[in-house]
């Protein structure tokens, strides 16, 4: 009788004890830190929302490119001494901070907006500010708009889960005006749904839409309304409780910013290595010291090989998000000292 | 008899031997459950304390960070809790799935009963519709239905008062009524019910056919109109052998609903996924949807059977 029942169940009780065997056992790794656990999987795994253009995006042969694809590249020299370990992974909006948790992808990277609530209720730890950014509007030129206050009583559409929807109805409450939001938390259908006219424009990081104009099948029927409604730091996020892992990253990001501030880039970066530079340099570059020995970097001179094979920040900004990519303003993402916000602590 | 006493031996033996066997069976399973136990308390473990999540429900009276368009009942994001914004999914979740059993109940009936035509052009038809909409992916169907529907002329004023129904690409509005139907709604509704009505149809046809052809014939020699056959006589028998595996098919279709996520409705799925992403409750969060569609399918599920216990009452 009472087998019976417990057949009944058998499908379900051997469901939930194979799951936990695999997902148990899979998490339970003999590496103690996620640095060690990464370079043992010799795989670094980056995650961001792809089709982004400047973040990223495959180009016409298939190469993956953006910004994102170069940090996590720098990042490869940094934590296994070359590139060839990266793998990329695409994320949705919606998943992307599972995806870091479950160990899916071992870091976040930009389109990602850091704030102190996905610091510290997620597990997660924001690392660095690759892009500061702004939050705007992009809208059909059929609207008149000229402002962002026009839009009362528009539908705009967003990504679920972003920090963009807050971002709206905080901008919206002082002028007592109603922006309605249309949530996907597929970005591409997103999009879709707004150029066939579901919305009457869509709300995004200022780069992001810069991309969309660009990539509008009427570029000339669309704008970016002037209106900056809320700051972004779009940045790199890491799993929290390996602070070797968040120091590599973090010292990555400087060590870029570091050398454009030193004016080393990647066409005179082999001359200044050979060359008798400065010992300040030479401590930068690795030919000295043991800056990376106590970072545990994979080698000492991986500021070098980063700068040699990926660029200065400068570089990297330039080639998928300014001149040479997405045509956007360098603006507050100039070095500290040509009054922008990107500054490196000190190499010493 | 000594034939008779063995047999009562052999049978009491192997009463025992079976009852063993029941013993050794129930230790396996306790033995796999306390096991899985063990095996999920790790993976929690893992997952959440290490990370700094604490597993509970607390959340649950935060205040959500999710929009919702339109929503069913009152809601005000970033004042109301996760639990409104998650009942709210449940809501738009259980709306987009009973409209969906309405039409694709009615659609399917109408197709069944097509099949079964004695006009060769009908029932050519609706075999033609059901294997062209049953062998085509309905992730696929949903996607189309709402490019069509978000391809349809756009509504740039406010339409006038006197008409009685606009259909834009923002949607379905009839001002008479004061209802307003988002292109999202719309695009699940037809996806649901024209590809469930594939199934229903087959379902009817059967049910139809199953009936004894004695039944029929019985019927008319009582010289039973042909209307009265079919009420009297047919339908009920039929009913019997229909409403089972019509269940079945309307758990497919409230569970299918949840493909919502795709074309941008705001289903429990997708607010739940809102509130994993937010709060990084992720066990929660997938433990509320089975509990949503669990209990939709049981209330169905519950419903169809007294449906037919009385139905199989009268037919009696």
């Amino acid at each position: 009788m009472y087998l019976d029942r417990l057949r009944a169940v058998t499908p379900l009780l051997l469901l939930v004890a194979l799951l936990a065997a695999i997902l148990g056992v899979a998490r339970t790794s003999k590496h103690s830190t996620d640095l060690e656990r990464i370079r043992a999987s010799g795989i670094l795994k980056c995650g961001s929302h792809n089709g982004i253009p400047g973040f990223f995006f495959f180009k016409t042969n298939g190469q993956p490119a953006g910004l994102s694809v170069d940090f996590c590249r720098a990042l490869s020299i940094a934590v296994f001494g070359d590139v060839n370990h990266v793998r990329l992974v695409p994320i949705s909006m919606q998943s992307r901070f599972l995806a870091l948790q479950s160990g899916e992808v071992d870091v976040l990277l930009p389109p990602t907006a850091m704030s102190i609530k996905r610091d510290t209720s997620l597990g997660l730890t924001n690392v660095a500010t690759l892009v500061n950014n702004g939050v705007g509007f992009l809208v059909s030129r059929k609207l008149n708009a000229t402002s962002a206050r026009d839009l009362d009583g528009r539908t705009i559409c967003v990504i679920q889960g972003s920090t963009m929807e807050r971002a709206i109805v905080d901008y919206a409450r002082p002028f007592n005006i109603t922006i309605a939001t249309r949530p996907y938390d597929n970005l591409q259908l997103e999009r879709a749904a707004f150029f066939s006219g579901r919305c009457d424009g869509i709300v995004d990081d200022f780069v992001a839409l810069q991309g969309d104009v660009a990539a509008a099948p009427d570029p000339a029927s669309y704008v970016v309304l002037p209106d900056n409604i809320a700051k972004e730091q779009d940045g790199v996020m890491v799993r929290s409780g390996d602070a070797s892992m968040e120091k590599l990253a973090r010292w990555t990001f400087y060590a870029m910013v570091q050398a454009e501030e030193y004016g080393i880039d990647q066409k005179n970066v082999d001359a200044i290595y050979r060359s008798r530079a400065s010992p300040e340099i030479r401590r930068f570059l690795g030919t000295e010291g043991d800056f990376g020995k106590a970072l545990g970097t994979a080698r000492n001179d991986w500021t070098y090989q980063i700068i040699r094979q990926i660029g200065n920040y400068g570089e990297m900004f330039d080639r998928s998000l300014g001149k040479d990519g997405l045509g956007v303003d360098r603006g507050k993402n100039r070095l500290w000292k040509d009054g922008g916000m990107m500054i490196s602590e000190m190499w010493q | 008899m000594p034939g008779d006493m063995s047999h009562a031996v052999a049978a009491r033996s192997s009463r025992e031997a079976s009852r063993q066997v029941d013993r050794l069976v129930a230790l396996l399973y306790a033995a796999c459950l306390i096991a899985a136990s063990v095996l999920a308390a790790v993976y929690i473990e893992n997952l959440y304390v290490r990370r700094g999540i604490q597993f509970g429900f607390r959340f649950l009276s935060e205040p959500a960070a999710i929009p919702i368009d339109h929503p069913p009942i009152a809601y005000y994001a970033y004042t109301d809790g996760y639990a409104r914004a998650l009942l709210v999914g449940a809501i738009n979740t259980l709306k987009v799935s009973l409209s969906g059993i309405v039409f694709a109940t009615l659609l399917g009936a109408a197709l069944g009963l097509a099949l079964l035509a004695r006009h060769p052009l009908v029932s050519l038809v609706a075999r033609i519709y059901i294997e062209a909409l049953r062998n085509v992916p309905i992730l696929l169907q949903l996607m189309i239905w709402y490019a069509l529907l978000l391809h349809l002329p756009a509504r740039d004023r406010p339409q006038a008062p006197e008409s009685t129904f606009v259909l834009s690409n923002r949607g379905l509005s009839v001002p008479m009524l004061g209802a307003e139907l988002s292109p999202e709604f719309c695009a699940l509704i037809l996806g649901l019910s024209a590809y469930f009505a594939c199934y229903i149809a087959e379902i009817v046809r059967s049910g139809v056919l199953g009936v004894p052809r004695g039944q029929v014939e019985a019927a008319h020699a009582l010289g039973l109109r042909p209307f009265h056959r079919a009420t009297r006589i047919i339908l009920p028998q039929a009913l019997r052998l229909i409403i089972p595996p019509l269940g079945n098919q309307y758990a497919n279709l409230v569970k299918t609903s949840s493909m919502a996520v795709a074309i941008g409705y705001q289903d429990i799925v997708s607010i739940a996924n809102a509130t994993m992403t937010q709060t990084g409750q992720a066990l929660e969060a997938i433990l509320l949807i089975m509990v949503v569609y669990l209990t939709i399918n049981s209330a169905i599920g519950i419903v169809l059977f007294l449906y037919e216990r009385s139905g199989s009452n009268r037919a009696r």
